[in-house]
């Protein structure tokens, strides 16, 4: 009568699985790169983090949809992380989580975390950076390993969506794997792993007058009054479009790639087991997950959640449109 | 000697429209979340502390209207079961 113990339903809409992969980030050309010496702040979901250079030597430049989330340095910051370059030791204190090969959590003491991105790059046997910060998520430093240019240093990947990630986690907030469309003053979430067809919804939606908060991964921030809000971020995918915005969502829809359009209501149990594999980064504390499972409880008690089986047209967008339309009514 | 079972931290459990959820803290795995029945979340309530096949059987036996042979079984296949996810462990057992 007990019954089996069954992982929670999820649409398979990719092969890949947990931890996304950590792209690298390339820059973009069409929208340039800017040196900023030695300070600058970017503001995500409301985050302000401000980079400061450790050496008057190295100058912070910040590059592609970046750019568009540069705040005024006046701005309250909610962050500082110190940017210097030097060769690269982690410790060797308890682990609190392991990304795969690409970086791993520890504890080197009570008071701290660290980050330690590795194996280099270039083929190297040692890490390629660190990043170590206090409990309170707002003292960081960040070294990078010395490459072949080492008066500049480019800030935003990989920290910045760690810190917001961890920030939010504490604060009714939380980075989900998805696409993110604007229209008419309301956001559209497409929830899927790599492959899913969130890039795609993102460009068929354009033709059809949408604009782009994401491509690939969306803020979202509980407000007081019960309000869901999503931001667009930098973190783009192939259609490497983002827009420093927000609007409150009117509907999520977990995408998967279908011959014919077809979207099915989910309940909030299986609401929230959908959105929690599609996180971005994990919260090495109980306590953090207990804090974004509480978020998740309030986000899909606030927006409708469907799953959307779709062609790679504009027909599931505008369907998504009209499900959205009809819940709010 | 009776043996014990207690929850391990790896775990965190949520009552949500009516569903237990069963979360994995460490999320490098194929499936991170697990839906209990409500017999199931019973039990995982009653592991609050360390307890033994015989006491779980006993609360649900007690709790619903189950043979205590039955129960006892239904908890040693359930506590199998969540021992092999690694949300239960021997309690002062090597995990």
């Amino acid at each position: 009568m007990v019954g089996p113990i069954q992982a929670a339903p999820s649409t398979d809409n990719s092969a890949a699985g947990w931890p996304p992969d950590l792209a690298l980030y390339h820059g973009d050309e069409e929208r340039g790169t800017r040196c900023f010496g030695a300070v600058v702040s970017l503001q995500y979901g409301g985050q302000t983090l401000r980079y400061r250079s450790a050496s008057p030597d190295v100058a912070l430049e910040v590059a592609g949809p970046r750019l568009a989330f540069v705040v005024d340095d006046a701005t309250p910051c909610a962050a500082e992380i110190l940017c210097e370059i030097g060769p690269v030791e982690c410790s060797s204190s308890p682990l609190l989580f392991q990304a795969g090969t690409s970086w791993a959590a520890r504890a080197p003491d009570a008071l701290h975390e660290e980050i330690c991105y590795g194996p280099d790059r270039s083929g190297g046997r040692g890490p390629w950076a660190r990043l170590r910060h206090d409990n309170h998520l707002s003292c960081f430093e960040f070294r990078l390993a010395p490459r072949e240019r080492n008066d500049v240093f480019q800030v935003g990947f990989p920290t910045d969506e760690y810190i917001v990630a961890r920030r939010l986690a504490r604060s009714n907030g939380l980075v989900l794997h998805a696409s993110s469309l604007l229209q008419d003053g309301l956001a559209y979430l497409f929830l899927g792993h790599s492959g899913a067809g969130k890039s795609t919804t993102a460009m068929n939606a354009v033709t059809v007058g949408a604009e782009v908060l994401s491509d690939d991964r969306t803020i979202v921030v509980m407000e007081p009054d019960g309000t869901a809000r999503a931001w667009g971020t930098p973190w783009h995918g192939s259609f490497r479009r983002a827009t420093n915005a927000s609007a409150p969502i009117a509907g999520i829809f977990v995408i998967a790639q279908d011959s014919s359009e077809r979207l099915t209501p989910i309940g909030p149990a299986r609401a929230i087991g959908e959105a929690f594999v599609r996180l971005i980064h994990p919260t090495p504390h109980a306590w953090e997950v207990e804090l974004t499972l509480d978020t998740l409880e309030r986000l899909v008690a606030a927006a409708p959640i469907a799953e959307l089986r779709q062609r790679p047209t504009a027909a599931g967008y505008l369907e998504a449109r009209r499900f959205a339309e009809a819940a709010r009514r | 000697m009776t043996v014990l079972y207690e929850r391990t931290d790896g775990f965190v459990y949520r009552h949500v429209a009516g569903e237990h959820l069963l979360v994995a803290l460490r999320r490098d795995r194929t499936a991170p979340m697990f839906m209990l029945t409500p017999t199931a979340g019973f039990l995982w309530e009653q592991l609050a502390r360390p307890s033994s096949v015989e006491t779980l059987a006993e609360s649900l036996a007690a709790e619903y209207e189950v043979s205590r042979e039955v129960a006892t079984a239904d908890v040693a296949a359930w506590l199998e079961q969540l021992q092999s996810l690694g949300a239960v462990a021997i309690h002062g057992g090597s995990r």
